[in-house]
């Protein structure tokens, strides 16, 4: 077997005997299935507040306004994307502390290099058997996904939605594996492995928490519960002409979301399920094309993550010495 | 007291220099050097260990054994000067090197969620064995270890993890085996047995031992040549025999080591 094949083996052994994230599968597991429950009982509660109220119009001799509530089944995963955002980073931050710090500690690095084995076998393997425990953790979050919509009143998708929770799938692997890579490469580069987790947890505070809150805390649109121009009665062409006059602060925003890996992976998921929900009438290939570079940002940090970590376990002199 | 001019002419002497030829020395290093900044941790080390030895890497704690046998087993490189280990370059042939040696760092720990066995069959696999199963419980059985393969590392004592280490280490018939302070932490009953083990790998296997210790009892009763390095420069060079009889009047081989190094001092 390949020495890359042969190290991945043992990394993803490793980690299914942790204690540490068998517990934290069932909780993120758990999350998930939860938030599609609490999200369905909302739904009915706002489908039953429109049945009373249009019994009322009806009795009154008037017709509603505004259409029934329509049910998009991936409307219901905002939850599920927020808790992949703030538990994922976290499970990818551990994974690849663990996987360095416990060599470090071991000195069992000594011992895999004093093998035939190359540098870049040994990173490549460590990704590899990450690479596929992520997997592993995410498409049975979203076998959870399905399985809840069944349990709930035989919620069944359509192609597309497939295809769209496949691609959620995918972008949610390269969004923890980003948080990896970034992990491995400070625990390696620190002299002090506590060092490493500080800064971590630090970039996961920033990145992950800080950033996308300014960028929602600036948003107008989220200044009032439910929506600003929704509550002041404004439809599209007025909200657009309406933040026209504001495209400088706009820009400044979206740039500030923008250095938020999370923002980016939170946009492209929040669009494939509608959560905005401009983006339920929208065509897959409309919603890849306006959402194209998210996507890429997401994929190019997770190559230039995997460049870096095969650079700095190369360059490293102390990770031998240590 | 041995005068100083009488020790010049023994230290860093090799009476089997002349008499081996060069493909029977299994570690061969020319002037090998390795600096951080103006520190020298190793300084102009020239060194041959003949096939079948088993030699005594003798220094004080801090004194460069580790970072020597870091660049002869590849894993750091050296700043300057050049070196052979099984007629292999150990700066461009590194991993033709490391097919050929065996290592055991100072307190390594393993894969503590992993049984015995399946330490050994990891590393085995990665040293290029495919299926590893019957050199595993053969390397076992040699060690007499063959209850420990379905334990988990972390259950294990010093002393039984300190055999699955040199079970990891010669599980692909190497060379020669580095060891690097095996006796640390080791009770006088685990320090017999693994003098034993060592005696035995070089007797049975033919395996050449190359092993750091700062204890000079473990040298006088495991090694066949030793060499003793102080502040990165090796400062003397001999077989064991030769040295008990160059020294003959001192009152013990422990006053030996510490004249050498006082002389080399002055």
């Amino acid at each position: 077997m390949n020495n890359r094949l042969i190290i991945a083996k043992k990394e993803f052994q490793d980690i299914f005997r942790s204690k540490i994230f068998s517990t934290i599968l069932v909780l993120l597991l758990t999350l998930t299935a939860t938030s599609i429950l609490v999200s369905t009982f909302i739904f009915k509660s706002q489908v039953s507040q429109y049945e009373s109220s249009l019994a009322l119009l009806q009795s009154i001799g008037k017709m509603p306004t505004e259409a029934a509530p329509q049910l998009f089944p991936l409307n219901l995963l905002r939850g599920v994307v927020d808790y992949i955002e703030i538990i994922g980073a976290i499970i990818g931050i551990l994974l690849g502390y663990l996987s360095i710090a416990k060599e470090k500690k071991t000195k069992t690095l000594k011992l895999l290099l004093s093998r035939p084995i190359t540098k870049m076998d040994i990173t490549i393997g460590k990704i590899m058997g990450h690479f596929l425990f992520v997997s592993i953790m995410i498409l049975s979050v979203a076998a959870i996904i399905l399985a809840s919509f069944l349990a709930i009143g035989g919620i069944t998708l359509t192609t597309v939605e497939y295809y769209k929770l496949a691609i959620f799938v995918m972008l949610s692997i390269l969004y923890i594996m980003v948080f990896f890579t970034l992990s491995f490469f400070l625990s390696v580069q620190q002299k002090s492995l506590s060092n490493a987790l500080t800064i971590c947890f630090v970039i996961w505070l920033v990145f992950v928490l800080v950033l996308p809150q300014i960028g929602d805390t600036m948003d107008p649109d989220n200044q009032v519960p439910g929506g600003f121009f929704k509550s002041m009665g404004f439809d599209k062409p007025q909200e657009e002409a309406v933040m026209a006059k504001f495209s400088n602060y706009e820009t400044t925003r979206d740039h500030i979301e923008q250095l938020s890996v999370t923002k980016h992976y939170e946009r492209t998921g929040f669009a494939l399920f509608g959560i905005k929900k401009t983006y339920n009438d929208m065509m897959l290939l409309e919603i890849l094309k306006e959402k194209w570079f998210d996507i890429v940002f997401l994929f190019t940090l997770f190559i230039i993550g995997i460049f870096s970590d095969v650079y700095i376990l190369y360059k490293d002199k102390q990770f031998i010495s240590s | 007291m041995i005068e100083k001019a009488s020790m010049n002419e023994i230290m860093k002497e090799s009476p089997s220099k002349e008499e081996t030829s060069f493909s029977s020395f299994v570690v061969d290093v020319r002037n090998l050097a390795k600096r951080y900044g103006d520190f020298a941790a190793v300084n102009d080390l020239t060194l041959q260990v003949k096939k079948g030895e088993i030699f005594g890497f003798l220094g004080h704690n801090g004194a460069g054994k580790t970072t020597t046998i870091n660049m002869l087993t590849t894993l750091l490189e050296p700043s300057s000067g050049s070196g052979k280990v099984a007629g292999y370059d150990i700066i461009n042939e590194s991993l033709e090197v490391r097919r050929r040696i065996g290592y055991l760092p100072e307190n390594v720990q393993f894969y503590d969620s992993m049984t015995a066995y399946e330490n050994l069959e990891y590393f085995a696999k990665l040293s290029g064995i495919k299926k590893p199963d019957s050199q595993i419980w053969e390397v076992l059985d040699f060690l007499d270890a063959r209850s420990y393969a379905d334990k988990k590392i972390s259950a294990l004592s010093k002393g039984m993890r300190q055999r699955i280490g040199i079970a990891q280490a010669i599980i692909h018939e190497p060379e020669i085996l580095f060891l690097d302070e095996p006796t640390t932490g080791l009770d006088p009953f685990g320090v017999k047995q693994l003098r034993d083990i060592i005696l035995r790998l070089n007797s049975q296997k033919g395996i050449t031992i190359f092993m750091n210790t700062h204890l000079l009892q473990e040298v006088t009763k495991t090694c066949s040549t030793i060499g003793v390095l102080n502040h990165g420069s090796l400062i003397y060079l001999d077989s064991l025999s030769n040295t008990m009889k160059r020294f003959k009047d001192e009152g013990s081989l422990e006053d030996i080591y510490l004249n050498i190094e006082n002389n080399e001092e002055e």
